[in-house]
């Protein structure tokens, strides 16, 4: 394949010139160049050597794709993934390391695993470090430790993340959480990270001691204690305020609403839901105040609908919506 | 310790013994002896590492390296089933020579290891505007969201895929 042997060759584009030729690819797909952007698209490539051969690489790319018949793509591309836990499963028991092994750390020089929930499902997994690592719904995050760092990179959703203690005498290497924005470094703790994809922005809660959050762009850290929720993008950290409740509930598959605008509380519920779950704005704003189990969402909005004026309209089990009663 | 944790010597201790486990695993001594030599040149890769850590139980640190191309290897098995699944749900399977079967399956599992690193909505995005055709509009309103996260999505997604190439 020529995109194999080309690259071979010794002008290897830097990620960051690779980040931009996929900006490139971005623009073009949608829309052809205007005169301006094409003079500069001009420009960069000749920038060097390196860039050329990036955008060498992403014409690869594109007939790559395109030699794809498309049926055969969807059913691959479009499968549903088998995470490392579920090939895991596949291999039996003796793949299994079993949870809190005495293991040092310089006997395990770099040990990877990804961790995936689906929508409604919550997971807990104890790290080889005793450290324990909860994932909410539809979450993702890929963990490697190794002598000098314990780094969680969270993909997709939301964990909580409870350190384990160094043991006396030994120091233990940092333990970070990298997320899409920046990174959270745990000074002995207790904490959980949600990533929201769409807003490009991250939320921090800090339940025990304290963490320090570094966002993408900047080199400081921001300390965070415990008590406290801050929400940060790669540029900055915005606003800081006290948690809601001492406890992260989603552990224990409740929501506890106390005084929540509707909207909100189905905006919450619908992260546990298959499908489409949405509260018309015309009782969006009713306030209400409820425990709800996490487990069986529709009995929790039964418990909504017999609370206030409001019914639940089910289209299908997918598609369902609070409306006026 | 550390002067025993050479390559070779791990090779010469270790090597039957990896064989034998990873034959337990895929039912094959061929594919064992296989993935056996990959995982060496893994840890031939992490010479530096070796020299760093020194190891207490060899065999644990070849057994994490092995379980890992395991997976890979089971993946890649589970791609290429779908795949000749997929390939014989054309209408004209035959129009598609072997050789070009072999480079088109080459071509959709390289592009998959680098799908598996994206969050589903970009992966979603990504693969309405490759597959379908869709346009960025088109994909923001299907998935409820701006044209700009659209955009950002995609750039995701390119963005690994050419690293993926590289």
């Amino acid at each position: 394949m020529p995109a194999r042997t080309r690259l071979k060759t010794m002008h290897n584009p830097s990620r960051k010139i690779m980040e931009e030729a996929a900006e490139w690819l971005t623009i073009m797909q949608d829309t052809s160049l205007t005169p301006s952007e094409q003079t500069a698209f001009n420009n960069w490539r000749t920038l060097s050597p390196k860039h050329e051969q990036a955008w060498l690489t992403a014409q690869d790319l594109m007939g790559m794709i395109d030699a794809v018949p498309a049926e055969v793509g969807k059913t691959i591309w479009g499968r549903k993934r088998l995470d490392r836990r579920s090939a895991f499963k596949a291999l039996a028991t003796l793949l299994f390391i079993a949870p809190g092994a005495k293991i040092l750390w310089d006997e395990w020089p770099s040990l990877s695993a990804d961790y995936k929930t689906s929508v409604g499902e919550t997971q807990k997994i104890t790290l080889i470090d005793g450290s324990r690592l909860y994932l909410n719904t539809a979450s993702s995050v890929n963990v490697t430790f190794n002598a000098t760092q314990r780094i969680l990179h969270l993909i997709e959703g939301e964990i909580l993340v409870e350190t384990a203690k160094a043991k006396s005498g030994q120091s233990s290497p940092p333990f970070v959480v990298q997320t899409q924005s920046g990174r959270i470094r745990a000074l002995g703790t207790r904490f959980s990270v949600r990533q929201f994809e769409e807003r490009e922005e991250v939320r921090v809660n800090v339940y025990e001691h304290g963490v320090a959050i570094t966002p993408t762009s900047q080199v400081a850290e921001t300390r965070l204690n415990k008590g406290n929720t801050l929400t940060f993008n790669s540029n900055k950290t915005m606003k800081l305020t006290t948690l809601d409740h001492p406890t992260p509930l989603w552990v224990s598959g409740q929501i506890i609403s106390d005084n929540m605008k509707l909207g909100d509380l189905i905006a919450e519920i619908s992260r546990y839901r298959m499908g489409v779950l949405r509260c018309d704005p015309a009782v969006s704003h009713h306030r209400i105040s409820g425990v709800f189990q996490l487990s069986n969402t529709d009995v929790a909005l039964n418990v909504i609908a017999s609370t206030l004026p409001v019914r639940v309209s089910r289209l299908s089990p997918y598609w369902v919506s609070i409306v006026e009663k | 310790m550390i002067q025993n944790c050479n390559v070779e010597y791990l090779y010469n201790e270790h090597n039957t013994w990896l064989k034998n486990w990873l034959h337990t695993k895929l039912n094959c001594s061929y594919q064992a002896a296989d993935l056996a030599q990959d995982t060496f040149v893994r840890v031939l890769m992490r010479r530096d590492e070796l020299d760093i850590y020194q190891l207490r139980k060899p065999q644990a640190y070849l057994r994490v390296i092995a379980k890992g191309l395991l997976i890979d290897h089971f993946r890649r098995k589970d791609v290429e089933r779908t795949f000749l699944e997929a390939l014989s749900a054309l209408p004209q399977p035959e129009s598609i020579s072997p050789e070009a079967q072999k480079i088109l399956l080459e071509t959709i599992q390289h592009i998959d290891c680098a799908l598996d690193r994206l969050p589903t909505p970009v992966r979603k995005a990504f693969l309405l505007s490759q597959l379908e055709g869709a346009t960025y509009q088109e994909i923001a309103d299907l998935m409820n969201i701006s044209t700009r996260t659209v955009k950002r999505y995609m750039q995701k997604g390119f963005s690994q895929c050419l690293l993926a190439l590289a």
